[in-house]
């Protein structure tokens, strides 16, 4: 794929004798949409303020495009947008002096800022109340700046950190929108959440942190194979009536590992997609078939698996 | 930081804490004035060269004078211009957004701190010369140059004085989460310098020298001393000498024992010192002064920059 | 010894004449006589009561006083010698331009041209005032007037001369020009007041002279206050002339009003030097003043000018 954006190896941070990050290794390509995942306290924030350079890591490397975010930390945030959890503007300011002052703050030329903060508050949907004081916005409005407060540097590397907290599902829908649009524009996307389903929704991959560690990451089917069940396939039949006949039956096919009775339906453990030679045994065998379906893994599903 | 320094002007100059500050300095300042004015000629003595320099110093009973409007003021402002410089941008969430800005740390603090302490000259600037053309009109008496050169001087030390309250306000800022906190803190302290500062001063020059009415002159002379010793831990105090004597060329003595002394015993008179000797009598309290303002500051400047940013 | 016998005696006799005096008129005559002969108290009349003639007596013939003032002069008339009653025509004169009258009392305003006189009558004599006013138009000189009091009747007349002393009056009267007693002035600047000094009284003054009293002023610097001329010579009655005061202020001085006081003396002295206490009203050198309020208003302009470049609005 791209070129590698974060690489981290034996990332650790203590505070104070508590251990947040713990040896976390990390590697996140140009254009992904990250999923960043774990509970409260897990170390995600950490993490995130380690790579911007806000927070001195207690040991283990760190690069962000080639910087080092604690040597460098100038360089790092020079190319790398921030939307912290809580975000804040200055209430008393208009949308579009935020903005401004961000810009400011980026070395950006006047003119070039201006142009560019009217495409970008239109692109989020603000252009109405651009001119209004921040104090006035809606939760989901002040996210949205926040998304166009991150992209007036225009990132390379952006960090959302639970950017759907609070809002209601429209806003939700905007900031997913929003971010698939940040990726879809060259930008690699770190996403943490809480949402699964939204990380689901748009994350080409995701890591999941415990306590420090990551313990799980890649794409969100593979992952929920190797988290789940262990790598298998779990097929689910719904016969008219379950005996043993049948589950010797479908025991003795090539490739399946285990046959479940949960009364009314049969959970098939197989390392391949066995379906269709299962749904012709069931049938061949004078039973009826109600119903068939194969396990997808949700997110939620490996998620609570891989937490537990 | 100069974005940073722009963007703290701004909204100090639009904010209506400083409005509202603005209008009553000005307003008490002016007053004091014109009340003074009325008393100016019998406190115009036919030997004093300083008229113009009257204006600041005469109280009209029973208001006090300028100079003590704006030694009230100058901490109340200077503590407004700062106690909320970080803490309000860390409660709203600015700072984490504000961090992550291509900005050295540092140049948050550093711009913030020299904002404060702009609008702070601008604002003392502002009521010395409108009280200084108020003073003009209304007595017709111009000063002479070594009056201007006195309230240059006066301008400047009241604003090492507010940059000490500022850089205070910061340093409370940066160490109480709370905006309320850290403003009661900053009141707290400035009070306990303004009023109680002189009173423990006093306790401990009555115990070390009591007085009685037998006492000699030389014991009031050392129990004033030590009075003077101990109070001058309060900035307030400091201040307060250092423009008194600027103001007052015929104050020769910060010592108000020795003034005495040499008054009554030596029968010396008052011949008002020139500009030079009078700073030279006050460089103490202003270095004090601004040592102090460099210690907060730095004190909140290592504060802020070691603060780690914590996950929540 | 022997004098305070006399003593006694005539205070003795002086009585028993008291006495005598209520009971007949010849016989008073008689005793008048006798008297006259022995003491000197009696009046000059009685010297020689054989002749018939009028005798005129006035206490206070010299009367002196300034050219302003009225004088009067008590005459007691006398006819002796004579043996009936007898009318006499009076008539008094002074000089040129006086106002010379006789009347019966000070006060009244009854002219007497003619009086009875009874030359039995042996006690006193008749009395007139005689009244001289000095003319009002011109200032009479000072000096020694005559008045003439006159009484003829046929071929009898007679007269006294009476002496008006006139002395001169030194006086003059001292104002500002407006009559006003308050002046504006600049601090470090002149100002002028015009003073006008009047003769009020009746003879010239050698000088007249100025001298003022100035309120503290700062440092050295002191109020100036000069007078052009300095000083007046030879004010004749009735005159008067200008003085331009001149009044600076040092230039520190500090708006306000300031009471100054222009002080006079004059040779011949007077009862009474007049002054007068001006109230000076400094007002702010228009310079300094307009210096101040643009000062004000630069900071103001100051202020708006940084709001609206360092402001956001």
């Amino acid at each position: 794929m791209g070129q590698v954006v974060i690489e981290t190896k034996d990332l650790s941070k203590t505070y104070d004798g508590f251990t947040a990050v713990d040896k976390l290794n990390l590697h996140i390509e140009e254009g992904e949409i990250f999923g960043f995942l774990g509970p409260n306290g897990a170390g995600k924030t950490t993490t995130i303020l380690m790579l911007l350079g806000l927070t001195e890591p207690s040991s283990g490397t760190i690069q962000v495009c080639g910087y080092n975010p604690d040597r460098e930390p100038l360089e790092v945030k020079r190319i790398v947008g921030y939307l912290p959890e809580k975000v804040g503007f200055y209430e008393d300011l208009t949308a579009r002096q935020n903005l401004e002052y961000t810009a400011e703050l980026n070395n950006l030329p006047r003119g070039e800022a201006q142009e560019r903060i009217s495409n970008l508050l239109s692109t989020v949907g603000l252009s109405q109340v651009s001119d209004q004081e921040v104090r006035k916005l809606s939760r989901g409005m002040k996210q949205r700046l926040g998304i166009a407060d991150i992209w007036v540097k225009d990132p390379k590397l952006v960090f959302l950190d639970e950017p759907t907290s609070g809002i209601d599902p429209e806003g939700i829908e905007d900031i997913l929108n929003l971010t698939a649009n940040m990726a879809k524009r060259g930008m690699t996307v770190v996403f943490c959440s809480h949402q699964l389903h939204q990380v689901q929704r748009i994350c080409t991959r995701v890591g999941i942190l415990a306590k420090g560690h990551l313990v799980a990451e890649g794409q969100i089917d593979g992952l929920g194979r190797q988290a789940i069940a262990g790598g298998r396939y779990r097929i689910e039949a719904q016969v008219g009536q379950v005996h043993q006949e049948l589950i010797d039956a479908i025991k003795r096919m090539g490739g399946v590992t285990e046959v479940q009775d949960s009364g009314d339906s049969l959970l098939i453990s197989c390392n391949k997609d066995l379906r269709k030679q299962i749904s012709k045994l069931i049938v061949e065998s004078d039973n009826s078939l109600l119903g068939m379906r194969i396990e997808e893994y949700s997110l939620e599903a490996i998620y609570k698996k891989v937490l537990s | 930081m100069y974005a940073i320094f722009r963007k703290e002007l701004a909204d100090h100059l639009e904010s209506k804490r400083f409005a509202i500050l603005f209008i009553l300095a000005t307003l008490a300042a002016v007053f004091a004035v014109l009340l003074a004015v009325q008393n100016i000629r019998g406190a115009v003595t036919s030997s004093s060269e300083f008229v113009f320099l009257k204006i600041f110093t005469i109280s009209s009973e029973p208001l006090p004078f300028f100079l003590f409007f704006i030694s009230i003021f100058i901490p109340i402002i200077g503590i407004a211009l700062g106690f909320d410089a970080v803490n309000s941008e860390r409660t709203s969430g600015n700072l984490s957004r504000l961090l992550s800005q291509p900005i050295y740390r540092d140049s948050i603090i550093n711009g913030k701190f020299l904002a404060s302490l702009a609008v702070l000259s601008f604002m003392v600037v502002s009521v010395i010369a409108i009280v200084g053309g108020l003073g003009l009109r209304i007595i017709g008496v111009p000063p002479n140059s070594e009056e201007v050169l006195r309230l240059v001087a006066f301008a400047l030390t009241s604003i090492i004085y507010g940059g000490f309250w500022v850089a205070l306000a910061i340093l409370f800022s940066v160490s109480f989460d709370r905006a309320a906190t850290s403003m009661l803190v900053s009141l707290a302290l400035w009070i306990f310098f303004f009023l109680f500062a002189s009173m423990i001063a006093e306790a401990i020059a009555n115990a070390r020298v009591p007085l009685d009415q037998n006492s000699s002159l030389e014991m009031f002379a050392r129990n004033i001393e030590i009075q003077r010793m101990v109070s001058r831990i309060s900035p307030c105090n400091l201040y307060g000498e250092a423009i008194v004597a600027l103001l007052t060329p015929e104050i020769a003595s910060l010592n108000p024992a020795l003034m005495m002394i040499s008054v009554t015993v030596a029968g010396k008179m008052l011949t008002p010192l020139n500009f030079g000797q009078s700073l030279l009598l006050i460089w103490p309290q202003v270095v004090s002064i601004v040592a102090l303002a460099a210690i907060c500051f730095a004190i909140s400047y290592i504060r802020f920059i070691k603060q780690e940013i914590r996950a929540i | 010894m022997s004098k305070s016998i006399l003593a006694c005696l005539m205070t003795c006799l002086l009585l028993c004449a008291v006495v005598f005096s209520g009971l007949a008129n010849t016989q008073l005559v008689m005793a008048k006589s006798e008297e006259a002969n022995s003491l000197p108290l009696i009046p000059p009349w009685q010297a020689s009561p054989s002749e018939e003639e009028i005798q005129f007596n006035c206490k206070y013939p010299i009367q002196s006083g300034t050219a302003d003032s009225s004088f009067s002069f008590d005459v007691d008339l006398k006819y002796v010698g004579g043996e009936e009653l007898q009318l006499f025509d009076l008539s008094a004169e002074g000089p040129s331009g006086w106002l010379v009258r006789v009347q019966q009392t000070v006060a009244g305003t009854k002219e007497l041209p003619a009086v009875v006189l009874d030359p039995t009558q042996t006690y006193g004599g008749e009395k007139v005032v005689v009244i001289a006013i000095p003319p009002y138009w011109v200032i009479t000189e000072p000096g020694d007037y005559n008045i003439r009091l006159q009484a003829a009747s046929g071929n009898l007349e007679g007269s006294i001369d009476l002496t008006v002393r006139v002395t001169a009056r030194y006086e003059f009267e001292f104002e500002t020009e407006t009559g006003l007693l308050n002046t504006k002035a600049t601090a470090g600047k002149e100002s002028h007041l015009t003073i006008v000094v009047s003769n009020t009284g009746t003879a010239s003054l050698d000088k007249v002279m100025f001298s003022s009293s100035k309120p503290s002023g700062i440092g050295d610097e002191r109020w100036s206050i000069t007078f052009k001329p300095d000083e007046l010579e030879g004010l004749k009655p009735m005159e008067e002339q200008e003085v331009d005061v001149t009044i600076k202020p040092p230039a520190k001085t500090i708006t306000g009003d300031y009471m100054i006081t222009l002080r006079t003396n004059s040779d011949p002295l007077t009862s009474r030097s007049p002054e007068l206490k001006i109230r000076v009203t400094v007002g702010t050198s228009t310079k300094w003043g307009w210096i101040g309020a643009g000062i004000i208003v630069a900071v103001i302009a100051g202020l708006v000018v940084g709001f609206r470049k360092l402001g956001r609005k």
